[in-house]
């Protein structure tokens, strides 16, 4: 059954507030905080006004009066554990502690506070689970053991749960929907419909949805006749909702609630209106479910609805299903918090492990004890004395040393011996025997390693390369390459990086002809080349003799000089006229009174010479 | 007297110095600019000296000292702190720091007399400083600002701190330090001032971009030349402040 705040059972009985925790205890606390609360606004002006009266000579990290005219007294402040504790609590941005509650409070609880909150916060969580449980936009009252409630969007600005005159007075509201081209307002007085406006323009764009403003602003400026046609309808639309506005100011000012459901974006045409409604009004609410089409009937029904009651049992049976919710919850939070700590559990244990294992390495390290892994001597009748020696004749390039020092082993353990020129390893990098062989470029050693030893060359060391890979220079390469073409099949070849040896090349008569002929037919070219450019040397010499020749002229004697090759019916030639060079007819020339000259160097050189 | 300097285009000089009233510390660097106005200013009185802090030029950031003593982070290699202890003269103490807030310049602000400290710096920092430097330490944050030693800097005449610290924040450094606050900026609006500069008590090196009305801030503040009181901020300086205002 649906109730109303028009019923008229309110009138009977008394209207409390919802208390989920039903100790008397709690009830006389919240008693003297709602007595608080009254007074809250009494009290902040209060310390508005002390703040200004003391002008604050204060410690500003702990908020306590010092006297700053007394320096010991700040000195000893700021030499106190407690301004201490404060100042790292404020970089850690927790709320600083009075001194009473530093004298309460436990050193050992600060390492806990570093790293988390407070356990006290934690107990206040507890309480707020209760308090999540009720949804949020309702306000929950007791009415004759029955629990109510009713939108919290219908309480005035001032009021913070239901009481007695919610269901007295009228419900006095304006309620305006607005959608798409749709626009509907109403004021109610006195649960009258007083004023109302509904009209309807041309604005959504059919079958696509959304306002053409917000198509444009998105795709830019749409230019169908339709879109202009629903651009000016906005803006008419909205002006009109605009001037509503102001002819209904005085309503708006006046009363107490403001429900508008709109798109967000579209409140902006409210506000800027100047009718009364500011950004950031609290009297300003959403309609808490949903609208139909904006008309007058929508509006009656939203002022309607909003008077609803909703009636949630008796008492007792609400606060048990609330606190069966309330562990349901808390069992889903574990199991939470469970699977989180299954996945990162184990990570965490190895974690710890490594961590112990570290620590103890620490407590012993001072005496030096170090875990060995022992190794299993492959080579049990090759002892240290030997093997230094044949590593030191390895190195030293000595094959009939190497030679004699195998016989010294008996012929029984012939093989430990192989196995270990083989494949013993040394520091660093790992490297084998030919490894090294072949980094030192020891090329008798590495013939005997690779030919008599048969050492592996497809053998890694611990940088991944193989002794090929290390020989330095050209003939340790072809000592390799020699051997793979001597054992092509031993191998496997590409795992050596050891390259295919180059085939030899074998020429026919035919083809040894036709070469020589090409090496005479070059050499020809390259004596004709000599010749032509001799040619032309000399052609410049001549040149160049002709030029200075010319450049030592008198202005005269070069005038009469292009006569006579005019007269003789030659092209005439135009030189530079400082330095005698061939003027080309297209390359550009400087020019001043009848001289032309190459460059702009010879100009200068000309007109200082000839002043 | 407020001079105007670079290290090698950057304005922020305090972190490449660091300046007491006995020695000056310059992070090694490639232009001989800086040095030769720094040595101009300072090598008749006291000894410059270049080095590298764990091998980085910014010794300003790293280090920080007064006229008794220097405090240097634990990165410092033997071969620099030898060095230091060459360069300086020999009353001045030297102490390698274990400190888990290294950059020492950015945490610690001090003159001869007292310190001003990030409230996070170990007990064993603290003990250092008194016994080193000989200063009284005291533990606070410029309100939201927690490095002092990046947001201040002091000399034994006064203290300038970040334009936006609160002037209840400077009533109660002014008592604590017994020398005049102000708060003011460098580098045309810097907040860092530690950073955008250096100062000792009878000279004072800004960054390049520092405005007149800031050096007239420093000079006056940190008395330096002849304009004397720090009242002159609100007498003498009262036009151009206005006049910047506008």
């Amino acid at each position: 059954m649906k109730y109303n705040l028009k019923s008229l059972e309110w009138l009977e009985g008394s209207i409390e507030k919802l208390q989920l925790q039903s100790t008397s205890k709690n009830q006389e606390e919240e008693d003297i905080q709602e007595d608080a609360e009254n007074d809250e606004s009494v009290s902040l002006l209060l310390e508005w006004k002390m703040r200004i009266s003391t002008d604050s000579d204060k410690c500003t990290t702990c908020e306590c009066d010092i006297d700053f005219d007394d320096r010991n007294a700040i000195v000893e402040h700021y030499k106190s554990a407690w301004h201490r504790t404060n100042l790292r609590r404020k970089n850690l941005k927790i709320s600083v502690m009075n001194e009473e509650e530093f004298e309460n409070y436990d050193e050992n609880d600060e390492q806990l506070l570093t790293s988390k909150p407070s356990e006290n916060e934690s107990e206040d969580e507890e309480q707020e689970i209760d308090e999540c449980l009720l949804p949020s936009g309702r306000s929950f009252f007791v009415h004759n053991k029955n629990v109510f409630s009713v939108s919290k969007a219908i309480l005035h600005v001032d009021e913070k749960n239901v009481s007695f005159s919610t269901f007295t007075r009228p419900f006095d509201c304006v309620i305006i929907l607005f959608n798409g081209g749709h626009f509907a307002a109403g004021v109610f007085e006195n649960d009258r419909l007083v004023l109302h406006k509904s009209f309807h323009r041309y604005v959504a764009r059919a079958k696509q949805g959304g306002v053409q403003s917000q198509y444009d602003s998105s795709h830019g400026n749409a230019k169908s006749a339709g879109a202009a046609l629903r651009r000016y309808n906005e803006a008419k639309m909205k002006e009109e909702i605009q001037q509503i506005m102001r002819s209904w100011k005085e309503k708006l000012l006046k009363t107490r609630l403001i429900f508008i459901r709109c798109a967000s974006y579209q409140k902006a045409v409210f506000f800027d209106a100047e009718a009364g409604i500011l950004r950031g009004d609290e009297r300003i609410r959403s309609v808490p479910f949903e609208t139909k089409r904006p008309n007058i009937e929508e509006i009656h029904a939203t002022w309607n609805r909003l008077q609803w009651v909703e009636e949630h049992g008796e008492l007792n049976e609400f606060r048990e299903q609330m606190s069966a919710l309330n562990e349901r919850k808390k069992k889903v939070q574990q199991k939470f918090e469970k699977k989180a700590r299954k996945q990162f559990g184990d990570w965490d244990e190895k974690k710890e492990k490594e961590r112990k294992k570290r620590e103890e390495e620490r407590k012993t390290d001072h005496v030096k004890v170090r875990v060995v892994e022992q190794k299993i001597d492959r080579w049990p009748e090759l002892n240290d004395e030997w093997r230094k020696q044949a590593y030191n004749l390895i190195r030293l390039d000595d094959v009939d040393g190497i030679r004699k020092h195998i016989q010294t082993i008996n012929e029984m353990h012939r093989e430990q011996v192989m196995d270990y020129l083989r494949n013993a390893r040394f520091s660093p990098n790992s490297s084998t025997f030919l490894h090294i062989v072949a980094a030192k470029e020891l090329l008798n050693m590495l013939k005997f390693l690779l030919n008599e030893i048969s050492c592996d060359p497809t053998s890694k060391d611990e940088t991944g390369r193989p002794p090929y890979s290390l020989s330095a220079s050209k003939q340790t390469k072809n000592v390799f390459i020699d051997f793979r073409v001597e054992n092509p099949e031993k191998y496997t070849w590409t795992r050596t990086h050891i390259p295919e040896p180059a085939k030899p090349v074998i020429l026919s008569v035919e083809e040894e002809l036709r070469q020589s002929e090409k090496k005479k037919e070059k050499k020809m070219k390259q004596k004709e080349n000599a010749k032509i450019r001799k040619e032309e040397e000399k052609k410049e010499e001549q040149e160049r003799i002709e030029r200075e020749r010319w450049a030592k002229l008198s202005e005269r004697e070069k005038r009469a000089e292009a006569c006579e090759r005019r007269l003789a019916g030659l092209p005439p030639i135009s030189r530079c006229q400082q330095c005698g060079l061939v003027l080309a007819a297209d390359s550009p020339s400087f020019q001043y009174s009848h001289f032309k000259f190459c460059s702009t160097q010879c100009v200068a050189l000309h007109r200082k010479n000839n002043p | 007297m407020a001079l105007r300097v670079d290290y090698e285009g950057s304005n922020d000089v305090g972190v490449f110095c660091t300046l007491t009233n006995s020695y000056c510390l310059v992070g090694v660097g490639g232009t001989q600019n800086f040095y030769s106005i720094l040595e101009a200013e300072l090598s008749d009185i006291i000894p410059v000296v270049h080095t590298s802090i764990a091998s980085t030029r910014i010794v300003g950031r790293v280090t920080v000292g007064n006229r008794r003593g220097l405090l240097v982070p634990n990165s410092t290699t033997d071969q620099e702190l030898q060095h230091l202890r060459n360069s300086l003269p020999d009353e001045v103490k030297i102490r390698r720091v274990d400190e888990r807030l290294s950059a020492l310049g950015n945490v610690i602000a001090c003159n001869d007399h007292v310190a001003i400290v990030h409230a996070e710096i170990s007990q064993e920092t603290e003990q250092a400083l008194v016994e080193v430097l000989g200063v009284e330490v005291f533990r606070v944050s410029l309100a939201q600002n927690a490095l002092v030693g990046s947001y201040c800097a002091l000399s034994s005449q006064g203290c300038l701190v970040a334009a936006r610290t609160p002037p209840e924040t400077q009533r109660e450094l002014a008592a604590l330090l017994q020398i005049p606050v102000v708060a003011g900026t460098v580098n045309r609006g810097s907040e860092l001032i530690g950073a955008g500069m250096v100062v000792n008590d009878w000279v004072a090196f800004c960054g390049l971009d520092s405005t007149s009305t800031e050096l007239s801030v420093v000079e006056s503040i940190f008395k330096l030349g002849e304009q004397g009181a720090p009242t002159s901020i609100s007498n003498q300086l009262r036009d151009t402040l206005i006049e910047s205002m506008l």
